[in-house]
């Protein structure tokens, strides 16, 4: 029996160990889910139908035999379909991938998912190459948003996004260049984790922006990420940029709290000029959740915050160009038109350009450190998006703007960054808000997460589309 | 560099071997250019140290 507010990895795990339901039954009533929505919402690319429900009947023969591997033990997953699997090839949602990429199988961070007992559900759908825009021109799906199927669901982790949100997996991965995590948490209701660069080895991913790329949690709630990290996290030899750190606990550290705890609300005029009235206040609002839990919050202009934001938009593009040159130029039709036309800027930056966006971004990034040393600053917050989910056609300019992403400068300072869900705009489309700390500090993000979560129940809200075809 | 954009853009477009992008899309990606060139160009305003080089090369790592 699904709970009225639909389950959580929390509550189908505890469901699990006290015999009040199987995996397989779990398995079984998200297939049926996604049966019922895949084609209103576009979530999958790939569903492991058969293989799942085999996984799901392991798991449950290994908990009833007493073997627990932990919170993920049989609990569904989607997994982005830029990330490889064993089951079966990677398509990026594009025709230029060779079916051939990935053929090695499980990248590390599916394999530590695998080995902790999750059920691997399918692959999710994104935008070609994690980048672009949703094109109706390939034989693609389009990923929607289930608070309003004629808006988008964001990307470019948008099946992993709105499955979670629709009930069709209870968590899953995403990847994140400038934003493509917490953009589809914000805009369908979820929670989204960007690790700190460097946490969670990348290998198996198909690049975008290589220094920028991350792959994240996503789920309903900062204790579901917290689950879910602490399985990813963890310095893999297959990623040099893997830095090897102390295995953490992340849902042991969730219960720290706020109390003394100092908050830089971002003031730089791109964020709130790039934000609509309802998304303020909802800010206003979870601020004051916040310093009521005990958390000190102040004003912060971030120093190089427009450089931080734009550098991740142009590197990535000069970076994913140096991925598909040789693809890009032998099969330009094949890619769709959003995606060659981003692909094809970064022919137009020089090498002089992309180092000195780097230099700036040693620099912003050190700048932001001092600052927050100097002002004793624990952990930043903003919206993670300026407006709710984009209409898929006709959308206003300033909704559509990458101004009003504000998620691009943490891929660029690697910083930890969490979207939560902070409420709904006059629309009744869920907001965001992003909460952003200093280097391997993610589990005072979460925790930070964690306690608004527990102070209010935004994250459990369910889109009426869902709870329609679901009940 | 020519300071009409799309000469610039077909130039840069041919020397990277991108020479089936269509005429209709070399328009668009001129018309994208000059904020492209913009948007780089205020990074050269910004004053950065001689030493903060683009990679940290570390001698003796594979």
């Amino acid at each position: 029996m699904t709970p009225p507010d639909g389950w959580t990895i929390a509550s189908a795990a505890e469901a699990l160990r006290a015999g009040e339901t199987t995996s397989v039954a779990l398995v079984t009533d998200l297939h049926a889910a996604a049966d019922a929505l895949d084609d209103r919402l576009g979530t999958w690319l790939d569903r492991y139908t058969e293989s799942s429900l085999a996984r799901a009947a392991e798991a449950d023969a290994e908990l009833a035999a007493g073997t627990d591997r932990g919170p993920l033990h049989g609990i569904p997953l989607g997994i982005k379909d830029i990330l490889s699997t064993d089951e079966g090839p990677t398509t990026a949602q594009s025709l230029v991938l060779d079916p051939a990429w990935g053929a090695g199988g499980d990248g590390p961070v599916v394999s530590r998912l695998r080995d902790a007992g999750a059920v691997l559900m399918g692959k999710t759908s994104t935008m070609e190459f994690a980048i672009g825009r949703p094109d109706a021109s390939k034989p693609f799906p389009i990923p929607r948003c289930p608070w309003d199927p004629d808006r988008w669901a964001g990307g470019s982790s948008s099946g992993t996004g709105n499955g979670v949100a629709s009930g069709q997996i209870l968590g899953g991965l995403g990847t994140d260049t400038g934003g493509s995590v917490r953009l589809p948490a914000s805009y369908n209701g979820i929670t989204g984790h960007k690790p700190t660069f460097g946490l969670v080895p990348k290998s198996g991913c198909v690049p975008l922006g290589l220094s920028y790329d991350h792959i994240g949690p996503m789920a309903r709630s900062a204790w579901d990420c917290a689950a879910m990290l602490s399985v990813m996290a963890g310095a893999d030899p297959s990623d040099r940029t893997t830095v090897e750190r102390p295995a953490t606990d992340y849902v042991a550290a969730l219960d720290r709290g706020v109390d003394g705890l100092r908050i830089g609300v971002v003031a730089n005029d791109r964020v709130t000029a790039n934000s609509g009235p309802a998304t303020l206040a909802a800010l206003g609002g979870a601020v004051d959740v916040l310093t009521g839990s005990g958390a000190i919050a102040e004003e912060l202009v971030v120093p190089l915050y427009d450089e931080l934001s734009t550098a991740a938009f142009v590197a990535l593009q000069a970076e994913a160009y140096a991925w598909h040159r040789p693809t890009l130029a032998e099969r330009w039709d094949d890619y769709g038109r959003p995606t060659r036309l981003v692909l094809a800027q970064g022919a137009l930056i020089n090498a002089g350009d992309l180092v000195q966006i780097e230099r700036v971004r040693h620099v912003a990034r050190a700048g932001l450190l001092d600052l927050l040393d100097e002002r004793g600053v624990d952990v930043l917050v903003s919206p993670t998006t300026g407006y709710g989910a984009a209409p898929l056609s006709g959308a206003a300019t300033e909704v559509i703007s990458t101004k009003a992403l504000h998620t691009p400068a943490w891929n660029t300072t690697g910083f930890p960054a969490l979207s939560v869900p902070m409420g709904l705009d006059d629309d009744g489309l869920p907001l965001g808000l992003q909460i952003v700390g200093r280097p391997f500090a993610d589990d005072l993000v979460l925790a930070v997460g964690h306690a608004y979560q527990q102070s209010t129940d935004h994250h459990l809200a369910r889109p009426p589309l869902v709870a329609g075809a679901t009940s | 560099m020519n300071e009409d954009p799309e000469t610039t853009v077909s130039v840069l477009l041919d020397a990277a071997g991108l020479h089936a992008v269509p005429d209709a899309e070399r328009q668009r990606l001129a018309e994208l250019y000059p904020a492209l060139r913009r948007t780089v160009d205020r990074f050269y305003d910004i004053d950065v140290a001689d030493g903060v080089t683009a990679a940290v090369l570390r001698a003796g790592e594979r």
